[in-house]
């Protein structure tokens, strides 16, 4: 039972940690609030399921990042997408509050940007400058030395800046 | 690139910005235990919605009502699905305690308190036959799918079913009893509008009739399906047999517009996502972790 606690420290500590980046991640990747919602449910029900099922999880950060990246191809291959149009056409209209149409504005604007980079270059670059999250924690994620992550994120900025001051 | 410093900058704080109210990550955390069956957070608060609809309390005003009728009440509310007296509850009982709520605020909870009591049976369910070692058998889990998929409809029937609040509640607890149950005998809900000029009379109506044929229909499943179980996940505390039948849509009728299609068919097709999703996410693990995959091409 005492065990039973840790692992829900644990696993409420990651969640109170990374639960927005995740959110954030989703939400770059999907542009709709309501899908990035329920993409970090389910990337942390995952998660927990994998920490009662007394499995070890040595990198949990990376296994974390995963599991969103999976869920979220998962999500354009599936017909989700299809079904919200459908909903929409058949007169749903999600709340306004829910989906101001500006933050899939700005979505569009950085994933323009970004996706000008070179393909080494763009993951870094909405991991830090999106999803906000510590050089640390990238590396973590994508399973690389901190020294190449801020190398990346260092060089990446510089072709940014470039593109955007042309 | 036709952007500029300066909205490149704007939108990037923006998204930055974005956040998950503490609401929402409560909610979260409380559907993620939930659905995982493990004990809530000790003093959680769950969220107004779901405290609005506490089973305890509506379940409690129409016992008490009934328990004046009848002394075996307590017997029949405490059943499980299997059981002798489960049918009684489902048939009698219940349908009862509704005719004893009063207004449709009233009513609309009961029969949200019904579904959150469909879940908490399969959960005992589950629980007891974990202690008792044994699995829980095919025949309690028709008998819950069939409460429930009429706990559903009865919802589906009332205008309640068209707000979206009480709709995504709906959806959270389908997907959570679909968890729990099994992909063989998964509840099929088709949430969207439809074309029909059906009243809510001969819909009620059809709903029984589709039940019945769903109850065949999965006995045919049951006689054609291959003995080794396809084991996912779930399988370890469950008995969740293959699905690999075709998908038997047994509603040939349509529902009226303004409520939810309680579509119930075999679950196969159901099943079969929850697999797929399964497989795509944790399933690709290897040494504990979900392997690489470079796919942002098709983000």
């Amino acid at each position: 039972m005492q065990e039973r606690k840790d692992i829900k420290q644990e696993f409420e500590r990651l969640f109170d940690e990374y639960a927005d980046v995740i959110y954030r991640l989703c939400l770059y990747k999907t542009s709709s609030e309501e899908v990035a919602h329920e993409l970090t449910q389910e990337t942390f029900l995952r998660l927990w399921e994998q920490f009662t099922a007394d499995k070890d999880i040595e990198k949990p950060k990376q296994y974390m990042y995963q599991i969103a990246r999976n869920l979220i191809v998962d999500h354009y291959k599936s017909d989700q997408a299809v079904s919200l149009d459908q909903l929409q056409a058949d007169g749903y209209q999600p709340e306004d509050k829910e989906s101001p149409p500006d933050i899939a504005a700005d979505v569009e604007i950085v994933k323009e940007a970004i996706q000008s980079l070179d393909e080494e270059f763009q993951e870094v670059m909405y991991m830090r400058f999106v999803t906000g999250m510590r050089v640390k924690d990238i590396a973590e994620m994508l399973d690389i030395s901190e020294n190449l992550a801020s190398v990346r994120i260092y060089r990446g900025k510089e072709k940014l800046e470039d593109l955007l001051t042309q | 690139m036709d952007i500029n410093r300066k909205q490149f900058d704007q939108a990037r704080d923006n998204l930055a910005e974005q956040s998950l109210s503490d609401t929402k990550k409560q909610a979260i955390l409380s559907d993620i235990y939930e659905q995982s069956s493990a004990p809530a957070r000790s003093g959680w608060i769950l969220s107004p919605f779901v405290r609005l609809f506490s089973a305890r309390r509506v379940l409690a005003t129409a016992l008490a009502v009934v328990l004046l009728l009848s002394g075996t009440a307590q017997a029949v509310s405490g059943s499980l699905p299997g059981d002798t007296l489960y049918g009684m509850k489902v048939n009698v009982l219940e349908p009862a305690a509704l005719a004893f709520q009063f207004g449709q605020q009233d009513e609309t909870e009961y029969r949200l308190a019904l579904l959150k009591e469909r879940v908490e049976e399969l959960k005992t369910l589950k629980q007891n036959s974990r202690e008792q070692n044994k699995k829980v058998t095919d025949d309690s889990r028709k008998a819950s799918r069939k409460a429930t998929a009429k706990t559903i409809a009865g919802i589906a029937r009332t205008a309640a079913a068209d707000k979206k609040d009480i709709r995504d509640y709906l959806k959270r607890k389908v997907k959570t009893y679909n968890r729990l149950v099994g992909a063989n005998v998964a509840i099929n809900v088709q949430w969207g509008a439809h074309t029909s000029t059906e009243s809510a009379k001969n819909r009620g109506a059809a709903d029984s009739d589709r039940q019945n044929t769903t109850e065949s229909s999965q006995k045919k499943d049951g006689q054609t399906r291959s003995d080794d179980t396809d084991d996912t996940k779930d399988a370890g505390e469950d008995t969740t047999t293959g699905s690999t039948s075709t998908e038997k849509t047994t509603n040939p009728q349509t529902s009226a517009s303004t409520s939810i299609d309680t579509r119930i068919d075999t679950g196969d097709n159901e099943g079969d996502e929850d697999l797929n999703a399964e497989s795509a996410g944790t399933g690709k693990e290897k040494d504990g972790l979900p392997q690489k995959e470079t796919k942002d091409e098709e983000l």
